[in-house]
């Protein structure tokens, strides 16, 4: 029995342990949950959405923002965090390099070739969301966009403020195997023990403490510029496997304080949570003909004008595309139509077809299956991305999707034009594999550009990786004019696309981001009606009662 | 146990138990899995040393969850074998007085088939429905979800009848009566073999159907601070990723450890036939 209460006691004193850690750490900790899988949480390519966040979380910038709309004038919505206080913003959009103290000071100091190192592996990282700016710093010392030119003054703030990393120094690289070249941080993929790497080349409040597969969580730095007044001290991120998990969990005693990108249409109480836009999240859903097809056949049909503004018109006639944009009056839509444009802030107008429209269209289409395929038909692959296929529609909207393009473009006797669909059950690695071997004629997917709109531009640019689908039909130097032209260039863009048709666009499908009603938010000196962005200064956000 | 019937290991019991201490020393380590785990451990952690690709915290990681998924298989075929022992017991006592008792034995065998296909047939799915229902923790729920689901018990207990039918039909059983012995005696023998020679594929088993508890147990928001399971883990890394760097150092030390776990648990039924000059075929 005595031999008994020895084992025993150990374990107990174990739990009990355990247990007290527990509790303390939960008294100050603020839970984000999200759908979204990451194992990796590179901070310079941001594969995912919480990467993004988390990447803000932890590293400093040079400018950040502080408020939004309202009164909020330019010169209070930003505030130099790693620029001298002092440092202004040329009219022509470039910043003299120099840093602030309270960055280049403590155990790892920023230095302006810290800077440059960040810009050089943003310019060898396409996915990076600052990758379209060319940024670069010139031989006076001052920081410059290349993208658009002469960016207006807040405009040129806004990407000013892009995260900022230090140079691994040679014992990180030598421990890690990084290689001695621009982009090999972008190539290496963090996973559990990376959290000492992307902590040295970070700066920020929090740091990481432990990469797991389900959960990030994140602590505050030991630093001096802390300021002891933080309120919060540590940020768990969890994946969730499903949706109806998720918002049986938003229902649940415990729940997330945040959730993170959660489709328009699931709408929990405003008691319980707040439900906040972010630029970040910025995307348009789309069908995507790839150029880059090996079957001559098919590759020519997406090449005729003709035929790219028929599919997309047609595409806007269906029923289970209707139903789920908002045609409708009185339904519970889970996206906008947005018409030819990728950007749901377009300001040309869109006409949609009317029901009346949609025998006229339907007609057209098969004059033209009948002219172009009468005598043979062709068969178009469709791949649907997951996050299309499983969060939007469910398998009965996609029969029926399937039905009725089918029954739009094809002709008796496997003539016409026919389309297979083809379902992502494999999952999202299956799908970008399938993607990359180009092994498919039409891809129903969804392209974020978040809050950088120079990226939608480079999707249709022959020469930028971001066009994985060979979209050729506009010339290199007349996309890179659009870019550099700012609004113009945009609105040059919008107008472009809507006589080409380069992809055919379905619909916008917002996502937001949702926020507990249990915190008093930070809302720094915001005017009356401006407000903080979302997460700003995270670490001073208050619990209201204990849960 | 009574080793009458079994003569060689009784006749020369010092002998036996001297060649019994040899064989635990060299082979039981020796055993196949133990020395593929240990092999794989010794490759891993070299390329941990030797490289910087793959770095510490990975493989703890993966160990821990790979510990897991393996605590819940050990735990949930636990419970499995209390719930095993005592429906078994039940029919088997009935089987013993199947001559005398015939009314008896059928119905026993009858309603012990029907509630054990009744169990059985319910999917492990059906649990994600049942979780708020079972009280205790959530790693109790796991493993008696693992125990009851996916027709573990039916199979088992009709494996293990199927051999023990076909054993009492073998002469040496049936003359029990004239040799000073009991039908149950005899049959002991080779229950205790049968019991101890399945751990392994149970185990197997079980692990692999940690899979379904890995998704289903970790819809609330304190269950997901607590580990995941190797499993899970592999899955999604599969499903969202592909093959990745990640996915081998998961799978390996998931192999390493599911291998040396199957290797502990042959060493019993090994000792046993061994002690009992068995020889598989």
């Amino acid at each position: 029995m005595r031999q008994a209460w020895y084992l025993a006691l150990p374990v107990l004193f174990i739990a009990g342990m355990v247990q007290t850690k527990d509790a303390v750490a939960r008294e100050d900790a603020l839970t984000f949950a999200t759908t979204e899988y990451s194992s990796d949480w590179n901070p310079v390519s941001t594969p995912t959405y919480p990467s993004v966040i988390a990447t803000d979380l932890v590293s400093e910038r040079l400018i950040r923002r502080t408020c939004l709309g309202g009164d909020a004038v330019a010169a209070q919505s930003f505030e130099n965090e790693c620029l001298v206080p002092a440092a202004a913003v040329s009219k022509r959009g470039s910043v003299l390099l120099r840093l602030n103290p309270t960055c280049a000071a403590g155990q790892r100091p920023l230095n302006k070739d810290d800077v440059i190192y960040t810009l050089l592996e943003t310019t060898e990282t396409p996915s990076n969301r600052y990758h379209q700016y060319a940024l670069k710093v010139d031989g006076a010392g001052r920081l410059r966009i290349s993208r658009p030119s002469n960016p207006p003054r807040w405009l040129a703030k806004e990407i000013l403020g892009f995260p900022l990393l230090r140079e691994p120094t040679a014992k990180m690289r030598k421990l890690f195997g990084l290689a001695n070249q621009a982009g090999s941080l972008a190539r290496h993929t963090f996973i559990s023990g990376d959290e000492s790497l992307i902590n040295d080349v970070t700066g920020g409040m929090f740091a990481y403490e432990n990469i797991l597969n389900h959960t990030v969580r994140l602590k505050l730095r030991d630093k001096n510029k802390s300021t002891g007044n933080e309120k919060i001290s540590r940020i768990n991120i969890n994946v969730v496997d499903r949706m109806v998990d998720l918002t049986e969990m938003m229902r649940s005693r415990v729940r997330p304080d945040i959730v993170l990108s959660v489709s328009h249409h699931i709408n929990p109480s405003d008691s319980l949570y707040t439900k906040r836009f972010d630029p970040n999240l910025n995307s348009f859903t789309y069908f995507g003909f790839n150029f880059a097809t090996r079957d001559l056949r098919q590759r020519r049909l997406f090449e005729d004008a003709e035929f790219r503004r028929l599919f997309t018109t047609s595409i806007w006639t269906l029923r289970s595309i209707r139903r789920i944009l908002d045609f409708v009056p009185g339904g519970r839509p889970k996206g906008t139509f947005i018409g030819q444009s990728p950007d749901v802030a377009s300001p040309r107008p869109q006409d949609s077809p009317a029901v009346s429209q949609r025998k006229q269209i339907q007609k057209k289409v098969r004059d033209y299956a009948r002219r172009t395929f009468g005598e043979r038909g062709i068969v178009l692959k469709v791949i649907l991305a997951p996050r299309v296929a499983g969060v939007l529609f469910d398998a009965a909207d996609l029969k029926l999707l399937d039905q009725e393009l089918n029954a739009i473009w094809s002709l008796p006797n496997r003539k016409g034009i026919r389309f297979r669909f083809t379902d992502p059950t494999a999952g999202p690695a299956h799908f970008k594999e399938a993607r990359r071997s180009g092994d498919f004629h039409l891809v129903f997917d969804t392209f974020e550009f978040g809050a950088n709109r120079l990226r939608y531009i480079a999707f249709t640019d022959p020469e930028s990786p971001l066009n994985d689908l060979g979209i050729n039909i506009f010339p290199a130097s007349k996309v890179e004019t659009w870019m550099k032209g700012g609004n113009k260039g945009r609105l040059d863009y919008f107008d472009n696309v809507m006589s080409q048709y380069p992809y055919a666009v379905v619909g916008h499908f917002p996502r937001r981001v949702l926020i507990s009603t249990n915190f008093e938010r930070y809302n720094g000196n915001c005017p009356s009606g401006a407000r903080a962005p979302l997460l700003h200064k995270i670490w001073m956000w208050e619990r209201k009662a204990p849960r | 146990m009574t080793t009458k019937y079994s003569s060689p290991s009784s006749a020369d019991a010092t002998y036996g138990r001297g060649r019994r201490f040899r064989a635990i020393n060299l082979e039981y380590f020796l055993l196949p899995d133990i020395g593929i785990s240990l092999a794989l451990a010794a490759t891993l952690t070299g390329l941990v040393w030797l490289t910087p690709y793959i770095q510490p915290g990975v493989v703890v990681e993966a160990l821990l969850a790979a510990a897991h998924s393996i605590v819940v298989a050990l735990a949930g075929s636990a419970i499995f074998h209390i719930i095993f022992a005592a429906l078994f017991l039940i029919v088997y006592s009935s089987f013993l007085k199947r001559v005398m008792h015939p009314e008896y034995y059928a119905l026993t065998i009858s309603i012990g088939f029907l509630a054990i296909v009744a169990i059985s047939s319910v999917p492990i799915t059906q649990y994600i429905e049942w979780k708020d229902l079972i009280p205790g923790s959530n790693f109790l729920k796991q493993c008696i979800a693992l125990a009851f689901a996916n027709s573990l018990l039916y199979l088992t207990l009709l494996g293990l009848l199927h051999e023990i039918k076909a054993e009492s039909r073998m002469t040496y059983v049936r003359s029990a009566h004239f040799k000073a012995a009991t039908e149950a005696n005899y049959l002991r023998e080779r229950l205790i073999w049968a019991s101890l020679s399945r751990q392994q594929s149970l185990f197997y088993y079980m692990l692999s159907f940690t899979l379904f508890t890995d998704k289903m147990f970790t819809t609330d928001l304190e269950a997901m601070q607590g580990q995941h399971g190797a499993i899970g883990n592999l899955f999604d890394e599969l499903l969202n990723r592909g093959w990745t760097g990640l996915f081998g150092v998961q799978l390996t030390v998931l192999i390493i450890c599911a291998l040396f776990v199957r290797g502990i648990l042959g060493v019993p039924v090994k000792v046993w036939e061994r002690s009992h000059h068995v020889e598989r075929d």
